[in-house]
């Protein structure tokens, strides 16, 4: 079966390139014909996710791997590590993220949006070593 | 002079090319290939943006047909001209620069002035609607830059919602122009001409224009730089004459501040009050930014402005005079003119109510994507690619004739290109080859 993988580098405290690595995949799924809808959830998801590692996190890295049926977007970082994972997944929890967004950077959605936009969502994190999300996108899903 | 790419508004002259590859690097949707060292051809993906005709150091390429202006006075010519006229000649105020389109043959000089105010009366309108209604997302995208639009439909699609739903200025102005001209003039429609002067080569093939009632209506479109001699010269005359002797006539001279600021970055969201709006002008710039929207960000801005070309429509490639100088005379002006409104609040609101201001969206969207076939790659064929790069090595060096190593491997995999093309390979081949035979010779030796 083809598989698709592509690992970018995410660098601690890089504002200023935080967001290459998610429009490089978002421009790879544009290539190969996947649906916009589908594009868009996956960039923002990725987006997120490298904002996360940039603000939060540390050196870290996006993996992505695309199947003939899914998306499969990795989010791995050696940073602070989150210590109450419930907490973070609150809607409307966030440590800094209005003052980042008047600063036009990020989303302003957090994790719980990640996992709004993911068909899949798995996160697992060790305070002091850091944080793996996973997250997954279905070709046919119908989401929007 | 051979005539090539008939597709879109590039034309490319063989003789005066010299092979650079310039305008291949910057095409903003890698349009361009050069074959046979400079035999120029353009893909189906070009947008019209004219940024290969900016660079060009030979002057190869150029943005308009080649024909002539000429104004037949048999029939009934009148001109629609776009608001950067007004900036290009410093010093002159509006009515002259009408008065000389006037000297030059035309029955009548159409100016956007209007239709600008009733475009942003009717984007106001929607946006404030959208704040309750959310029935668009946001931020919302200008609809008015036809190179913006086309640049959305081919590279990012998924924006396309996020345009504005609205009739460009100029759509609002062409509904029923024959009719109306025939009527004033007593006139049958097939006896008028309708000519456009633009600083936007996007517009001057007009067979290509966006939107249907363009194509249909406009016959003809002439860059401001093939008609800026000709203007210069009628205009110099008119000031040797007596006063008296003016072709004036007032009804032509209603120009606005909004018209005078609307060739401007930041031009057409000054004339409306949105808050959280912003301007952004340049194609690597809106590319940037478009980029960005796409991964969610700005959705606290309500609506964005975006023009391809630097400083927007006053840096179009058609202009003549400098943009900064332009945009110093046209600020000058707008403080004699202001920014008042001419029309009525009260009529706007019944037209928008009416849905007068409403384009089919629909309809251009899927007419859009007709025009950009896709042609996608699979995993397997992405997979090549990534393969054949490896191998490559390169340094996008351009000599194969693609704008870069990442398009020439992906021309390679579709089979509209020769892996044999790229000169990396072939030095490598080559110093191999020597290096064998050296040691062949060692071995005999």
């Amino acid at each position: 079966m083809a598989v698709l993988k592509k690992e970018f580098h995410i660098h601690k405290n890089d504002f200023f390139r935080a967001g290459e690595a998610s429009i490089s995949i978002k421009n790879l799924l544009k290539a190969l014909g996947i649906r916009p809808q589908i594009i868009r959830r996956v960039a923002i998801c990725g987006y997120e996710g490298e904002m996360n590692v940039v603000m939060h996190g540390g050196d870290g890295k996006i993996i992505v791997e695309i199947c003939p049926e899914s998306i499969l977007l990795l989010i791995t970082d050696n940073g602070s590590g989150i210590p109450d994972i419930p907490l973070a997944m609150t809607k409307g929890y966030s440590t800094a993220t209005e003052k980042y967004r008047e600063m036009g950077f990020g989303a302003g959605m957090g994790l719980p949006n990640m996992k709004k936009n993911a068909d899949s969502f798995a996160i697992d994190s060790v305070v002091g070593e850091g944080t793996n999300v996973r997250m997954g996108f279905s070709l046919t899903s119908k989401k929007e | 002079m051979k005539k090539d790419a008939p597709s879109f508004c590039v034309m490319f002259n063989e003789d005066l090319c010299i092979g650079c590859g310039i305008c291949m690097r910057v095409c903003p949707t890698k349009a361009i290939r050069i074959r046979d060292d400079r035999s120029f051809r353009l893909l189906d993906q070009c947008v019209g943006c004219g940024e290969c005709q900016r660079v060009c150091p030979s002057g190869a390429i150029q943005m308009q047909p080649d024909k002539p202006l000429t104004i037949d006075r048999k029939k009934i010519s009148v001109v629609i001209v776009s608001p950067v006229l007004f900036s290009q000649f410093p010093g002159e105020i509006p009515v002259d620069i009408t008065a000389g389109l006037k000297r030059m043959g035309y029955d009548q000089v159409i100016e956007l002035s209007d239709f600008l105010e009733m475009f942003q009366f009717a984007a106001e309108t929607f946006i404030r609607k959208n704040r309750q209604t959310r029935e668009a997302p946001w931020p919302l995208i200008s609809p008015v830059c036809p190179v913006v639009i086309r640049l959305i439909a081919i590279r990012f699609p998924g924006l396309l919602s996020h345009v504005l739903p609205l009739k460009r200025p100029v759509v609002l102005l062409l509904s029923d122009l024959k009719q109306r001209i025939s009527r004033k003039f007593g006139c049958k429609p097939k006896d008028i001409v309708v000519d456009h002067i633009t600083p936007c080569p996007s517009k001057v093939m007009t067979k290509h224009s966006l939107s249907a009632i363009e194509r249909k209506t406009i016959d003809r479109a002439f860059g401001i730089n093939s008609i800026y001699a000709a203007l210069f010269h009628h205009m110099e005359e008119l000031e040797t004459m007596e006063i008296q002797t003016f072709p004036m006539d007032r009804p032509d001279a209603s120009i606005s501040g909004r018209c005078l600021q609307w060739g401007m970055s930041g031009g057409e969201i000054a004339g409306m009050q949105i808050d959280k709006s912003m301007a952004i002008s340049g194609v690597q710039e809106t590319i940037n930014y478009l980029e960005k929207i796409e991964l969610g960000m700005f959705r606290n801005m309500e609506y964005i402005e975006f023009r391809t070309c630097p400083e927007s429509c006053l840096g179009g490639p058609l202009t003549v005079i400098d943009k900064y100088l332009a945009k110093s005379g046209v600020s000058r002006l707008i403080k004699i003119f202001g920014m008042g409104m001419n029309l009525s609040g009260t009529k706007l609101r019944k037209m928008y109510d009416d849905g007068y201001f409403f384009s089919p969206v629909d309809k251009i969207r899927s007419e859009l994507v007709k025009t950009f076939p896709k042609k996608f790659l699979s995993i397997q064929s992405m997979q090549e690619i990534d393969n054949i790069l490896e191998k490559i090595r390169g340094k996008n060096c351009a000599v194969c004739g693609a704008p870069d190593c990442r398009t020439f491997a992906e021309d390679v995999v579709r089979g509209e290109s020769d892996l044999e093309e790229c000169i990396v390979l072939r030095a490598r081949k080559c110093a191999e080859d020597g290096k064998d035979e050296k040691q062949a010779g060692k071995t005999k030796r």
